[in-house]
């Protein structure tokens, strides 16, 4: 078996896509009244945590850049799954997660349009989903991150791996 | 045309508007419930000089929506940090009428003063005037906070954690919470919630029945008209014209569903009220979600570029393999 180099994505991708990550998780738990209540806004260069718009408008800009580089992550995967390029469980399950985030938070966006109407129930729901789904995921990755579980399984040649 | 003669002519067709509207409420129940099966948007129409500032309104709100209102568990939970986490009990002072409260969510508001040499008081109910795209129920985190579909904002008292986040982002403060009752109590009341936010839900449990909001329906003068909202909006517009007057609602916050007509401008009268915790301004509010529709265009075209992006990078890179 190959060595598992990654193909799908590059190092400065790796490094965005962290960052927006990050930023996502912060803003996400921003949009909760808790970095007021726990004084972490107190500390300097802080204050923006307890602002409730800014981290709003924080979280679309984090999730514009994921959704960038996912996308093309994807493409990438789907073309080189040719190649016998492969999801492991944990990938899978990781990816499956990551999906139900990305989807219940675009209707969540859609949501908040005036023009787009969701029963209070459905808007209940989406919301919870994607709160769960981002704290199972969590949970999940930090696991595999612990017990070095790669999201893919093999490659078949070197000739797949990117000069 | 003298002054006097052009008050007549105003006051005139006042009159007839007051005539019209007493007429009108005996045929607006049936339009209005047929507005809110047919799922439209509804708006209600305040015509302030008209207010005598009676009381029959804020004592009908609160009759109507007793069984709502909070019953709270004491002692309350002690709650983490204390110093930051403060406890809001207006369970023992339930018979305030002179500013929201969890148990009161319609006020009168009055504004004395004096415009173009004349003195003026004019009375304002004031309760939550249910934005079109409303920042409680957009930023709410749990889900709680919610539009329906007639244009009400609901908060769900069964699930609302009492954060406050709702009154934080709203442009007048309008919810208020009560601490000690609520969904908290079963989770981790010591370090997350503080009870439920509460504020006017137009008597939506009303509405299904076929009935008008209680303030609505109780109002001596006919006060408030309520129906869809091109036709109050129509409405409002029209009887501004007539007293050259001015709209309160229409355009704050980008729109909400509450128009108050006034003949004093509402700098005049926001110079002229209590202002401060339950007593709302009446300032011109930004569109507090106004780019909302920009960043949404932004999360749709993200993916598309990043796709165009891999597409470039893979024939780059089939490029460069031909090549060697």
């Amino acid at each position: 078996m190959m060595s598992q180099k990654n193909i799908i994505s590059h190092p400065w991708e790796r490094i965005i896509f962290k960052s927006s990550i990050t930023v996502l998780i912060l803003s996400g738990l921003a949009q909760m009244p808790l970095f007021k209540r726990y004084y972490i806004a107190d500390f300097p260069g802080f204050a923006w945590t307890a602002d409730y718009h800014f981290n709003h408008v924080l979280h679309y800009i984090a999730a514009a850049v994921m959704l960038f580089i996912t996308a093309k992550w994807a493409l990438t995967y789907t073309k080189k799954r040719k190649n016998k390029i492969r999801l492991s469980i944990s990938g899978s399950i990781r990816v499956s997660l990551f999906l139900i985030i990305i989807i219940s938070g675009f209707f969540r966006a859609v949501k908040n349009l005036p023009e787009f109407y969701f029963s209070p129930v459905t808007t209940t729901a989406i919301i919870w989903i994607h709160l769960a789904a981002g704290a199972i995921l969590g949970i999940i990755a930090l696991y595999a991150r612990l017990a070095g579980k790669n999201y893919t399984t093999s490659f078949k040649s070197k000739a797949d791996f990117p000069a | 045309m003298s002054s006097k003669t052009k008050n007549a002519d105003k006051l005139s067709r006042r009159n007839f508007l007051s005539l019209a509207g007493a007429g009108l409420a005996a045929s607006i129940l049936p339009g209005t419930v047929e507005a809110a099966q047919k799922n439209q948007e509804l708006a209600t129409m305040l015509d302030i000089e008209t207010c005598i500032n009676c009381g029959e309104c804020v004592r009908a709100c609160r009759k109507a929506n007793r069984n709502k209102f909070p019953e709270p568990e004491k002692p309350f939970p002690d709650m983490t940090p204390q110093q930051r986490v403060r406890v809001e009990d207006w369970s023992e002072k339930r018979n305030v009428t002179d500013r929201l409260t969890p148990y009161n969510w319609l006020f009168i508001q009055t504004s004395k003063g004096n415009y173009n040499g004349l003195d003026f008081e004019l009375h304002i109910p004031r309760r939550c005037l249910h934005c079109q795209n409303p920042p409680c129920a957009n930023l709410c985190p749990w889900g709680a906070a919610v539009r329906e579909v007639n244009g009400t904002i609901r908060i769900n008292d069964k699930i609302c954690l009492g954060g406050g986040k709702c009154r934080d982002v709203c442009p007048w403060l309008i919810p208020h919470r009560q601490t000690g009752v609520g969904l908290y109590l079963d989770l981790l009341p010591r370090f997350a919630g503080n009870g439920i936010m509460y504020k006017c839900d137009r008597c939506y449990q009303r509405l299904t029945q076929g009935q008008l909001p209680a303030c609505i329906e109780v109002c001596p003068m006919q006060l408030q008209t309520i129906g869809p909202r091109k036709e109050i909006l129509k409405q409002a517009r029209e009887l501004a014209e007539d007293i050259n007057g001015f709209i309160y609602g229409d355009q704050e916050n980008g729109g909400t569903n509450t128009f108050y007509v006034s003949p004093v401008p509402f700098d005049v009268l926001n110079k002229n009220i209590v202002k401060g915790p339950g007593s709302p301004h009446l300032e011109p509010v930004k569109n507090s979600m106004a780019n909302s529709e920009f960043l949404t265009a932004a999360l749709v075209g993200a993916p598309i570029a990043g796709l165009a992006a891999g597409l470039l990078s893979l024939k780059a890179d089939k490029q460069k393999r031909n090549k060697s």
